[in-house]
């Protein structure tokens, strides 16, 4: 995964960042809680995916 | 969004969350909080670099991902990105009922229900009396209070006074209410839940 340089907003704004929205979703394979690697393709094997980037604290 | 996780399910939407964290300590955050959906690493925020949310955390000058939601879509010629939320700033945060709003409408339903909880005096308390040990009246001096407790004290406070903000929005942009119970953590009541539920027609509005 190369060329992310379009972010261009500083630590509190969010100016410069375009938006995702329409465009293909990147693929992934991220480890879940036991290690093992879960795809993109895989959770959205029954229907449409929200994901949650947060800051941990529930 | 644990409160809200099963509105989302019932959409027939899955549900991740993602965090630049070890697989172990979101094991160990999924058994401590009973998580029901499953927390994803991205150590290196090489996803959080692709999607675009990327940043670095000011105070500490650690490299995190910011706030954000993506809702992906599935079909045959692959995955599209159906709608996104990404926070202004690091500490921003969105009633849960606002993102089911969107979700909704992005998802194209007609009648569209949200929900916002409203936490009780008792569970602000309560939240705030777990983080303190002795508890906040027993400190003799200010400078003895830790501020990650007054943060704390502050955001539950906030988060209450925001619940309370969404009901009146909710009201002033045409939703009705349609039901209203207690909200509870286990066998603990932590708030009351208002159901708010609207028909929008094919153009999207109300």
């Amino acid at each position: 995964m190369t060329d992310v340089g379009a972010f261009l907003g500083g630590p509190t704004t969010i100016e410069g960042r375009e938006s995702l929205r329409g465009t293909a979703a990147p693929g992934f394979q991220l480890p879940g809680e036991n290690g093992k690697k879960v795809s993109l393709q895989r959770l959205t094997l029954r229907g449409p995916l929200l994901m949650h980037f947060y800051r941990g604290n529930w | 969004m644990r409160q809200h996780y099963w509105e989302i399910r019932s959409l027939g939407v899955e549900f991740v969350a993602v965090a630049n964290e070890e697989p172990a300590n979101h094991a160990e955050w999924r058994e401590r909080l009973d998580l029901p959906f499953q927390l994803l690493s991205d150590p290196d925020s090489e996803f959080a670099r692709a999607m675009h949310v990327f940043h670095e955390h000011e105070p500490k000058g650690r490299l995190i991902a910011r706030p954000a939601m993506f809702l992906i879509d599935t079909h045959a010629n692959g995955n599209t990105i159906l709608w996104e939320h990404v926070s202004p700033t690091s500490r921003h945060r969105v009633e849960p009922s606002r993102i089911m709003e969107e979700l909704l409408s992005a998802l194209d339903y007609r009648r569209q229900v949200v929900t916002v909880i409203v936490p009780s005096s008792g569970e602000v308390e309560h939240r705030i009396a777990a983080l303190q040990d002795p508890p906040l009246g027993l400190y003799t001096t200010p400078a003895e209070v830790q501020p990650g407790v007054l943060i704390q004290r502050d955001f539950m406070h906030q988060l209450a006074m925001a619940a309370n903000a969404e009901i009146h929005r909710l009201y002033a942009d045409g939703w009705s209410l349609e039901a209203v119970s207690t909200e509870f953590d286990g066998s603990r009541p932590v708030g009351q839940r208002y159901v708010f539920a609207r028909t929008v027609d094919e153009a999207g509005s109300k």
